[in-house]
């Protein structure tokens, strides 16, 4: 029986060269679809593949690159029809050709649309459409999957779990990159990688990108991180327009010398892209076919991944920040449970800024449906961050979710000892190709000796490992217990982790912060055990990233360690700082000065937009006043001052802008004055506000959030290309009559006035605001609004006038 | 530099001179301006055709593809090539637009009013290496989807006649708008009549649009 994955394992493989070349030169058209030929010019094709077989490649491709609903919709062609005639025409060749064994690839491009929060198209919807396209060419009769040209590595993610989840073909996946050596979407080759590693795929690597000179340094880092044999079809050269048609400025000897090189670098199966035709495949299969392969070092590493960043655990000490946990943390627990989504990303926000390398993100509250809060979170926080996250829940489901519609390679935290954990949680991390942190703890609890603990580590690792999960994916927390109460055992711990990374090999973790619970000056002990706990082998400290001590003894450990090389990093960091006793306050010479010297009051400093400062003088504020009198008698009255100053013109936008975000900044510390001391909340009133459907444009959407919470406001913000009927629904669940609805584009108010009509329609006395570029108050009329917003405060006159 | 500020300021809504300009504002948009260009991942595609211009309808030689309008019917009636091109700023710059939503979003209306003054720019530049391509030929104005009656669905023909997707990574959401968000594509006809175009780009436009600049007479 033929099998192409034995082949590849002991000798070279060949693909075909390009289609699109031969069928250019034969009078294809621009802007038609080359998969109709499958059905109208089907000798053709069958040509084109045997001129390939003769030329001696081992695997055809299908002539179906845009072969998806999608695409094939807009040509007016049936997916099925064409990749079933598709795969019919290679057969055909196969069978005239009829010498040896070949095997026929399924050609699967991108989809021509981007996957959410990028672009608008849903992950499950990409999953679907490959789904479509990879069910018909099994049936049809392809031996394998060829994921080609990918540009998006989240499109790929759902690719390939249609893949593994209606099939059993072999996954071939490659990527092209531009000459920044990144995709278009901004992966680099080493998250690439490091993601489809432990993905259950079959081989990986580039092709198309730009000249195949320039892809060399690409594919060696291919090699550097790869555990799987490693692919690359490059072009015959680099484009050069002549006489309005597309030239590749490589002849075949110069195309096959350089595939020659990437062979003895390690690369296994080959082939050629735009511009290769037969003649390019007929001299590669001639000059490397009996060459010895070469054998490529397996890396195994512990790396975790985004879409753009990777992170190696075990290098030096890697800091995962544990802010994004609502345990204990009042604000986070009320920003969760209205949907706050704004705060929680600016958490994740400043702990980036804070060096964390990694972000863990627990959503664990009662009241919410964990799983869907999961999945939103780690999409919204990846829309902007490219720090790689630990996803944190004792819910299978939350964890199951999160590493699917997750951007990269995650860490899930956690697995443990009990049987049914490692039952549920281990296959996840194997499925997604995870890396999974294990708990030493299992139904007897946590025990308190170093050596039991180690003991289920061991058993942890080594159930990892009979599922297929490669032991560099599995790390160990043996767990702090908090010195006020267990004292004896916070050693126990140091102990285990010492025990786990000598016997185990696998890398360590450790929530520090538990340790100092019910002691006073808590970061003293906390760092002081953070410093204990890497002397003894903690690899990745769960902490805050905002405490400047704790990060301070990770910068130092990362020299003492020799980490740090020549301790650049550490220089870097601290030599202009001047040590004057343990804590540094950074801006105590500046804070709160105007050129006079004089402290500014909380109105200048709004007036002025002194973001930073602003926080300390409300908390200073909050001593002798209480939050209603600060908002009342300071923040409103600057607010007016500052709208009155925008509408002579005295200050413009970002003026204005600044202002409101430096009151929204002296809110957040009010807010949170208040939901400690009670249940209540600053309410002036609430609205909701959406960039209608099919407008991706949210700036102006934006602006207005932010004017309007300057005046105490709430804001349902639902975001953009959002669907009439979610307005709807999110007005009635909210009990909001009033909306404020923006539009960029003359095309999308169309879908203003379908939105308009819908709200009506349930909502017969709704407030509606709308306002956008290319809105004014008669077409505001035409569609039926309340009110026409000029302006992001104009905006606010007409919410006061509704909430007086 | 000065008509790049000139033209970020304007999409900010600021219709003073430069020089009373808070001087912090203007630091930070030359600072953004200068990321922006260091930074953004900028590229660019462009295609020439030959074209058959008759009832109101564009049809571009060895391809499959027409425009239906009437607009672009008459702007092209000296033209008997195109150009068509899309230009775009990248998808990372999309990211951090809206990273500054969250963090800082004053940040985020400059990097936006910036980064439209400098796309705008680059088309410019683009304009200038077609005129280039074709000694002794003049250009029409640029006309893009959307333009007058050249409905925005015709941006669906221009990205699949570029292949945009894989050469540039610009793509359009289903319903037919661009990204990365910062992206222009446009059609520009090649013709051997020297046309009196006004300087001011806004006399090309009959949009009702705030950002409308006057030409002073």
């Amino acid at each position: 029986m033929k099998d192409i994955l034995k082949k590849i394992k002991y000798e070279y493989t060949f693909f075909d060269g390009a289609m699109g070349t031969f069928l250019q030169k034969t009078g294809l058209k621009d802007g038609e679809a080359p998969e109709e030929l499958n059905i109208i010019n089907k000798e053709l094709i069958e040509e084109i593949h045997l001129k390939y077989l003769n030329a001696g490649c081992d695997i055809l491709t299908t002539n179906t690159f845009g072969a998806n609903r999608l695409k094939m919709t807009e040509a007016k062609l049936d997916v099925e029809i064409v990749i079933t005639e598709a795969v019919n025409c290679a057969k055909n060749a196969i069978k005239t050709h009829n010498n040896g064994d070949k095997y026929i690839a399924l050609d699967l491009g991108p989809i021509g649309q981007l996957v959410e929060p990028v672009g608008n198209l849903k992950f499950d919807d990409a999953y679907e459409i490959y789904k479509e396209q990879i069910l018909i060419g099994e049936k049809a009769g392809c031996d394998l999957l060829l994921f080609e040209t990918q540009l998006d590595i989240y499109e790929l993610k759902a690719g390939i779990l249609a893949a593994k989840e209606n099939t059993d073909l072999p996954i071939f996946c490659t990527m092209t990159f531009d000459d920044s050596g990144r995709t278009v979407t901004g992966t680099d080759v080493e998250s690439m990688v490091t993601f489809l590693n432990d993905f259950g795929v079959d081989v990986i690597g580039l092709n198309c990108s730009f000249g195949p000179n320039e892809m060399v340094p690409l594919i060696k880092e291919v090699l550097k991180y790869s555990k799987l044999p490693v692919m690359v079809q490059p072009n015959a050269g680099l484009p050069k327009i002549q006489k309005s048609i597309t030239v590749y400025d490589f002849r075949a000897d110069e195309f096959v010398d350089i595939m020659e090189e990437m062979t003895d670098m390690g690369v296994r199966i080959l082939g050629g892209c735009c511009g290769t035709d037969d003649e390019y495949i007929l001299k590669l299969v001639e000059r490397i076919k009996n060459k010895k392969i070469k054998e490529i070092k397996v890396n195994s590493k512990t790396v975790i991944s985004s879409n753009s960043q990777t992170v190696v655990i075990g290098e030096d000490i890697k800091v995962i920040g544990e802010r994004l946990n609502p345990t204990g943390k009042k604000r986070l627990k009320h920003a969760l449970k209205t949907g706050d989504i704004d705060y929680v990303l600016k958490e994740g926000i400043k702990q980036v800024d804070q060096r964390a390398d990694i972000l863990d993100i627990n959503v664990g509250l009662p009241e919410l449906n964990e799983p869907e809060v999961m999945v939103k979170v780690i999409k919204e926080v990846q829309s902007i961050l490219s720090v790689p996250l630990q996803i944190d829940s004792a819910n299978v489901e939350a964890l199951e979710k999160g590493a699917r519609y997750y951007n990269g390679k995650a860490l899930i935290n956690s697995v443990n000892g009990k049987e049914e954990s490692l039952n549920e949680i281990l296959p996840i991390a194997k499925k997604y190709g995870c890396c999974v942190l294990g708990l030493t703890l299992d139904d007897t609890g946590i025990p308190k000796e170093a050596k039991k603990r180690y003991e289920i580590a061991k058993k942890i690792v080594d159930r990892a490992v009979e599922i297929g999960i490669p032991k560099e994916n599995v790390l160990i927390d043996c767990l702090v217990l908090t010195a006020s109460a267990q004292q004896k055992e916070v050693n126990e711990t140091l102990k285990a982790v010492k025990l786990v990374k000598e016997n185990l090999g696998v890398k360590t973790v450790l929530g520090v912060s538990n340790v100092s619970f019910g002691l006073p000056n808590r970061d003293l002990i906390n760092r002081t055990f953070l410093a204990m706990a890497i002397n003894s082998g903690l690899d990745a400290p769960i902490m805050n990233p905002g405490s400047d001590s704790m990060m301070s003894i990770v910068d130092a450990a990362n020299v003492l360690l020799a980490n740090d090389v020549n301790s650049e990093k550490y220089i870097e960091l601290y030599s202009n700082i001047k040590i004057t006793d343990n804590v540094q306050n950074k801006n105590s010479d500046i804070i709160n000065k105007n050129d006079d010297g004089n402290k500014d009051d909380l109105r200048e400093m709004i007036l002025k937009g002194l973001q930073n400062e602003v926080v300390d003088l409300t908390i200073e504020l909050l001593k002798e006043k209480d939050p209603l009198e600060i908002i009342n008698n300071e923040i409103i009255p600057a607010l007016d001052i500052a709208g009155e100053r925008y509408e002579k013109q005295e200050i413009f936008l970002p003026q204005l802008i600044k202002s409101a975000e430096t009151v929204n900044k002296a809110f957040d510390i009010l807010k949170t004055r208040i939901l400690e001391s009670s249940d209540e909340t600053i309410d002036k009133g609430t609205i909701v506000l959406a960039t209608v459907k099919n407008d991706i444009h949210d700036i102006g959407k934006n602006i207005v959030k932010v004017i309007v919470q300057s005046y105490g406001y709430n804001v349902v913000d639902l975001g953009k290309d959002v669907d009439p009927k979610k307005v709807v629904e999110a007005m009635i669940e909210n009990d909001i009559k009033i909306v404020g609805l923006s539009a960029l584009m003359t095309t999308t108010v169309k879908t203003m006035e379908d939105t308009i009509k819908l709200i009506k329609k349930n909502i017969p006395d709704a407030t509606i605001l709308v306002g956008g570029a290319v809105l004014n108050k008669e077409y505001s009329d035409m569609i039926g609004a309340t009110y026409y917003c000029r302006s992001a405060k104009d905006t606010v006159e007409k919410v006061k006038k509704f909430y007086i | 530099m000065s008509k790049l500020i000139r033209e970020a300021l304007i999409y900010m809504g600021y219709r003073k001179k430069i020089n009373e300009l808070d001087k912090e504002i203007y630091n930070e948009i030359v600072e953004i301006l200068n990321d922006i260009k260091k930074t953004a991942n900028i590229s660019y595609i462009t295609k020439d055709f030959d074209i058959e211009n008759k009832n109101e309808c564009i049809n571009l030689l060895n391809s499959n593809v027409k425009f239906d309008s009437k607009n672009l019917s008459k702007l092209l009636k000296d033209s008997k090539k195109i150009t068509v091109a899309a230009v775009t700023l990248g998808i990372q710059l999309d990211k951090k637009i809206k990273k500054f939503t969250y963090t800082d979003m004053s940040k985020a209306v400059i990097y936006d009013a910036c980064a439209s003054a400098i796309i705008e720019e680059k088309c410019d530049e683009l304009e200038n290496m077609i005129i280039n391509n074709f000694p002794e030929h003049f250009l029409t104005n640029r006309f893009s989807p959307g333009y007058g009656d050249l409905e925005l669905n015709n941006q669906k023909k221009i990205i699949n006649l570029l292949q945009t997707e894989k050469k540039i990574g610009l793509t359009l959401t289903s319903g037919n708008l661009m990204i990365p968000q910062k992206s222009v594509t446009f059609i520009v006809g090649i013709t051997e009549v020297e046309k009196c175009t006004s300087k001011n780009k806004c006399d090309r436009c009959n949009a009702k649009c705030e950002f409308r600049v006057k030409t002073r007479k």
